[in-house]
């Protein structure tokens, strides 16, 4: 049960970053404390939201004994993980100049980029432990959820956001390529 | 190898009007040069009777310094500038030169730097801040998110050298490797004759791990695949430290150089940045006091 929670809030967090990591890069205001803090909320709803819908079927098909067990073994692997992030930001926060870039060099930019292999990775561990075919399926399910909710995050948050479209008359450059 | 972005848009010299840019010329270009995948990427964008569409490459430039920008903020990149602008501009107050004291940043881009100073530098009321770039849209951006934050600070189409109020400091952020050849020197050339009293150009520094640390953070961190391509090649064609204070003793007589964070240890990542630092020769020994630090190399 505590490694269902857990797993659960993992989830949530991760989904925050995702918010954070989606508004990134966006905004050229200096002052832009509000506007993280808006994109982190929106992810961490969004994440909660999309638990709670389906924690629905889980429930239907699942066995929670074997849930509870398949979480445990996800969470082995993502609490690693996020204890790793959590003292790059920690150092990241707490540090001056070089430091700070060590942290955000070494440790924050190649974690982002090998996110998904993690997720996936305990998605897989968390399957292999299952007793249960369809526990296993619910495992591989959550992963790829959590892979995809950054892609849809931006896809839906792109709506409100707005950028220069190419002229009219122009060709779509696959179209026109050079042979 | 050169940068994509240095070929998507021409502007003349002189008038800093934009000239229409032949996608197939730059495809060929890169082809020629064994860029495959950068024009590759070029051949993508969009074009009418052969001519890159203007919007597109414009919304692209905007697009890809919004990420850059982030990358300036992680990097404490207004920061480090302020470290070594403050103490200059301290010399120069102490030595009584007139103020106004007008630090332009030089291909300013989106203008990060200059904002981030005028919102957090506290340099003081005798500091005028200017951001030049070529790029009309860009200079629109940044001036735009100035005035959205009341900033003091202006951004003009212009070249940074020929400015009616000259510059008493021109600075730079991941701009010199822009330069190659003769045109680096000619560029601290053109800086000594504006009447600087000194100058500040960070950029990457060259090590045998930049090319690495560049791809990871840009693969990680930007959306634009032009802006990744070319920001790992940034790391790959900055200049080496020779070569940065051969062109500068070279171009600029007038000026004294040195490095600082120049040196490369053996595991260079705590220091990705240098910064060329030039001065005329009186103030080179008061700056060298005022910072105090083996981070600053000798000035020559």
């Amino acid at each position: 049960m505590i490694a269902a929670i857990g797993l659960g809030l993992l989830a949530v967090l991760d989904a925050g970053f995702c918010g954070f990591r989606d508004a990134a890069g966006r905004d050229r205001r200096i002052d832009k404390g509000p506007y993280y803090r808006a994109a982190v909320r929106r992810g961490m709803v969004l994440g909660l939201l999309l638990l709670a819908v389906a924690l629905v079927p889980i429930a239907l098909v699942g066995t929670w004994a074997d849930l509870f067990h398949v979480a445990g073994r996800m969470v082995q692997v993502y609490s690693a993980f996020a204890v790793l992030v959590g003292l790059a930001l920690g150092a990241y926060a707490v540090s001056e100049g070089d430091l700070r870039t060590l942290a955000t060099v070494a440790v924050l930019g190649p974690f982002t980029l090998i996110r998904p292999a993690i997720i996936a990775a305990g998605g897989v561990w968390g399957a292999v432990g299952a007793e249960h075919g369809t526990t296993a399926v619910i495992a591989c399910a959550a992963a790829t959820t959590m892979i995809a909710f950054e892609p849809l995050l931006s896809a839906t948050a792109s709506r409100t956001r707005s950028r220069p479209r190419p002229s009219a008359s122009a060709p779509a450059g696959e179209a026109s390529r050079p042979s | 190898m050169l940068e994509i972005t240095d070929l998507i848009v021409d502007c003349d010299p002189d008038t800093l009007e934009r000239r229409p840019v032949r996608r197939d010329a730059v495809v060929e270009k890169l082809r020629s040069l064994g860029q495959r995948k950068a024009a590759k990427l070029v051949s993508r964008l969009p074009a009418r009777d052969g001519i890159l569409d203007e919007a597109h490459v414009d919304a692209l430039f905007v697009s890809a310094h919004s990420e850059l920008q982030r990358l300036e903020e992680e990097f404490l990149q207004g920061d480090r500038v302020r470290s070594l602008l403050a103490p200059l501009i301290e010399v120069l107050r102490d030595a009584k030169v007139p103020a106004p004291y007008r630090v332009v940043d030089v291909g300013c881009g989106l203008g990060y730097v200059t904002r981030w100073l005028a919102a957090r530098g506290n340099l003081g009321a005798d500091v005028e801040l200017y951001g030049c770039d070529y790029n009309r849209a860009l200079v629109a951006a940044a001036a735009e998110a100035a005035k959205g934050e009341g900033l003091r600070c202006e951004f003009k189409v212009a070249n940074a050298f020929r400015l009616a109020d000259p510059a008493t400091i021109f600075t730079s952020s991941g701009f010199v490797h822009h330069f190659r050849g003769p045109h680096l020197a000619q560029m601290f050339r053109e800086q000594d004759a504006a009447g600087a009293q000194a100058v500040l150009h960070f950029d990457v520094k060259r090590t045998w791990l930049a090319p690495l640390g560049a791809w990871l953070f840009h693969e990680s961190r930007m959306r634009e695949a032009i802006a990744r391509h070319d920001g790992t090649l940034s790391a790959m064609r900055a200049h080496s430290s020779q070569t940065l204070l051969g062109a500068s003793r070279e171009g600029a007589a007038g000026l004294r150089f040195t490095l600082f964070d120049g040196k490369v240890g053996l595991f260079p990542i705590l220091r990705t940045m240098q910064a060329l630092v030039g001065v005329r020769p009186q103030w080179a020994a008061a700056l060298t006091a005022k910072l105090n630090t083996q981070r600053l190399g000798a000035f020559a």
